[in-house]
């Protein structure tokens, strides 16, 4: 009986305590408005400074936001149009904030990628899209989805998929791939015959930062295919470091050290950087952006004197 | 314990299993139905004509090994306006290039690509066309006149040969353990190649239409239906290529798969009664 009674006092447990609580201060579901198509040639590496700024129809040229967790029914995410162009579209998200495997062979290739990921600072958001007629949700209040219906001339109800903006990864080739908590995912549209119609997207959330309970995140529309949108990481295609600066704290604030962190994670993994430990250093230096919680000695190995002088652009932050 | 009680027990058993069986007749009233019938090709319209690089052009007559796959769908209705042909009716037109989906009830094929064991019959082997090696090998060398080689374009000549080349490379130590050799789908009818079809589990309702197609091959003995890119990989030694299969979505866009020479069914066959068996005849060639 007391075994029992013991046991039974486990039922009193949901495991939601374990989650990030909805917070009435921020959307669970949001309604952006319109965003522009931009050419990549204005700038592939954008930031919070230079977005959410809206030209004189009102439309965004990106777009920094904020969701708060659902209360874990609902579906939670934001939503934006654009206007087609007639021609292929590329559109990209990045939930903050960014995430990498720790290395942990006893190897010396093990500083690359040896200081641990700050799992707590991570969401993820998932991307899909349509034409905008096809979209069942009602923006701002529920989140919905691309499907129609098609009644054959026998009576039966068939069930179309008008998604037209499948989810992909910088990661992983194909189309539907994920790319994983806090990393960039982004589509191609073809607008081919709809100059002028408008598309609806979706960033539907998948799972919100324990740290603050608050989910960030960049978008941009860009025109042309995605291999257009550089950013920092090279010439070609989407990266964690197209859109920077997603990590933003409650009060609206980039967080200190966050955009650092990024530019230090895209360096470390460029061609000819393998050798100079880029984001271990910057770890070591600002433990409290990465997580307090190296491998015992690790930052004794590596050269953190000369860091600031080699990269004088991820120094300075207070982290 | 009474005498009497286990008498009762085992009655109260035989009561209770028999409730408990009426539950096996319970109708679930699904939509569904297995339809059977008939696929007949005339034999005259089954003649295929192929041609060489040289220029060199011949007919196989009156063989059904060179009949390609068979394609028979379940579909809503047929309509005559979209092709010179009958064809299934259309849902939305989502891609202009490939037309409407025509989102069909149900189906199967008389024959699907099945690789022979080597990079050469890629795309021109199936299944129910060959009851023996030797039988694949003589269609090859005598009417396809392309012999089947090996990966280093050596001809096979022996049915053995061939035959542990299989096992071999399939990891298979019977016949009845690959596709390539099996029962033959087809039985000569006079004037008709025959074939007895089964489309099982289709959704049905009474008036719902059978069409098929054939799809013959090419004067180079290739399939428009086969995806050279599909289906298994291969990877032995310095053999490195897909066995290549079906595509997938060939009853759902039949129209952008139907080429020059391919048979179509021309008269519509509506089934109002699933246990009523149909014949398909697929009397209609398509020509450009």
């Amino acid at each position: 009986m007391v075994l029992a009674l013991a046991l039974a006092a486990g039922c009193d447990r949901s495991g939601m305590e374990l989650l990030p609580q909805p917070n009435d201060a921020f959307p669970a579901v949001l309604e952006i408005g319109e965003l522009q198509v931009i050419s990549p040639e204005s700038g592939t590496l954008f930031t919070p400074d230079g977005c959410n700024e809206q030209d004189e129809n009102g439309a965004y040229n990106c777009y920094y936001g904020q969701l708060s967790p659902t209360d874990g029914v609902t579906l939670g995410g934001a939503t934006f149009s654009f206007t087609g162009t007639g021609g292929d579209v590329c559109v990209i998200v990045d939930p903050e904030a960014l995430f990498w495997n720790q290395f942990i062979s006893s190897s010396s290739s093990s500083q690359l990628w040896g200081y641990p990921d700050l799992d707590d600072d991570d969401g993820d958001l998932d991307l899909f899209g349509g034409l905008s007629s096809y979209y069942t949700g009602s923006p701002g209040v529920e989140l919905g989805d691309f499907s129609g219906f098609y009644t054959d001339s026998l009576g039966r109800q068939i069930e179309i998929d008008y998604v037209e903006c499948f989810n992909e990864s910088p990661y992983f080739e194909g189309e539907e791939a994920h790319a994983g908590r806090g990393a960039p995912e982004y589509c191609k549209i073809d607008t081919e015959g709809r100059e002028g119609i408008q598309y609806t997207i979706v960033l539907e959330t998948f799972s919100v930062p324990r740290d603050d309970g608050i989910l960030s995140f960049g978008t941009v529309v860009l025109d042309g295919a995605c291999g257009g949108a550089g950013g920092l990481s090279g010439s070609s295609g989407v990266s964690e470091c197209t859109m920077l600066g997603e990590t933003i704290d409650v009060d609206g604030s980039v967080r200190d050290c966050s955009v650092e962190r990024e530019y230090a994670f895209c360096l470390n993994g460029e061609d000819g950087n393998s050798d100079a430990r880029i984001l271990s250093r910057f770890c070591c230096l600002n433990p409290s952006a990465c997580g307090e919680d190296p491998p015992d000695g690790f930052c004794d190995e590596l050269e953190l004197d000369t860091f600031c002088t080699e990269y004088p652009d991820l120094c300075g932050c207070e982290g | 314990m009474s005498s009497e009680l286990l008498p009762r027990a085992a009655l109260a058993c035989v009561l209770a299993s028999a409730a408990l069986s009426v539950g096996c007749k319970y109708d679930e009233n699904l939509p569904n139905a297995d339809l059977k019938g008939t696929v007949r090709i005339p034999k005259e319209l089954a003649a295929v004509a192929l041609s060489d690089l040289e220029g060199n052009q011949w007919t196989i007559e009156d063989d059904a090994r060179a009949i390609g796959p068979v394609y028979i769908g379940v579909y809503a209705g047929i309509d005559d306006t979209l092709y010179s042909y009958p064809h299934p009716e259309w849902g939305p037109v989502l891609d202009e290039e490939q037309g409407g989906d025509a989102y069909p009830w149900g189906g199967t094929s008389a024959g699907r690509f099945a690789w022979g064991c080597y990079e050469a019959t890629v795309c021109k082997t199936l299944t129910g066309r060959y009851d023996s090696y030797q039988s694949v090998l003589d269609f090859f060398r005598d009417q396809v006149r392309s012999p089947i080689t090996d990966d280093l374009g050596n001809e096979i000549t022996s049915a053995e040969e061939y035959q542990e080349r299989c096992f071999m490379i399939e990891d298979v130590t019977s016949d009845d353990e690959l596709d390539l050799v099996g029962p033959l789908d087809f039985t000569d009818g006079g004037d008709y190649f025959e074939a007895e079809v089964e489309i099982l589990h289709s959704q049905f309702t009474p008036g719902v239409s059978v069409w098929g197609f054939a799809d013959m091959p090419s004067a180079a003995f290739g399939f428009s239906t086969c995806d050279v890119e599909g289906g298994g990989y291969h990877y032995y030694n310095s053999e490195d290529y897909y066995k290549g299969t079906n595509y997938r979505d060939v009853l759902n866009f039949p129209g952008k798969y139907i080429t020059a020479g391919d048979l179509v069914s021309f008269d519509p066959i509506v089934v109002d009664d699933p246990e009523q068996e149909f014949v398909l005849e697929l009397g209609y060639k398509y020509e450009d």
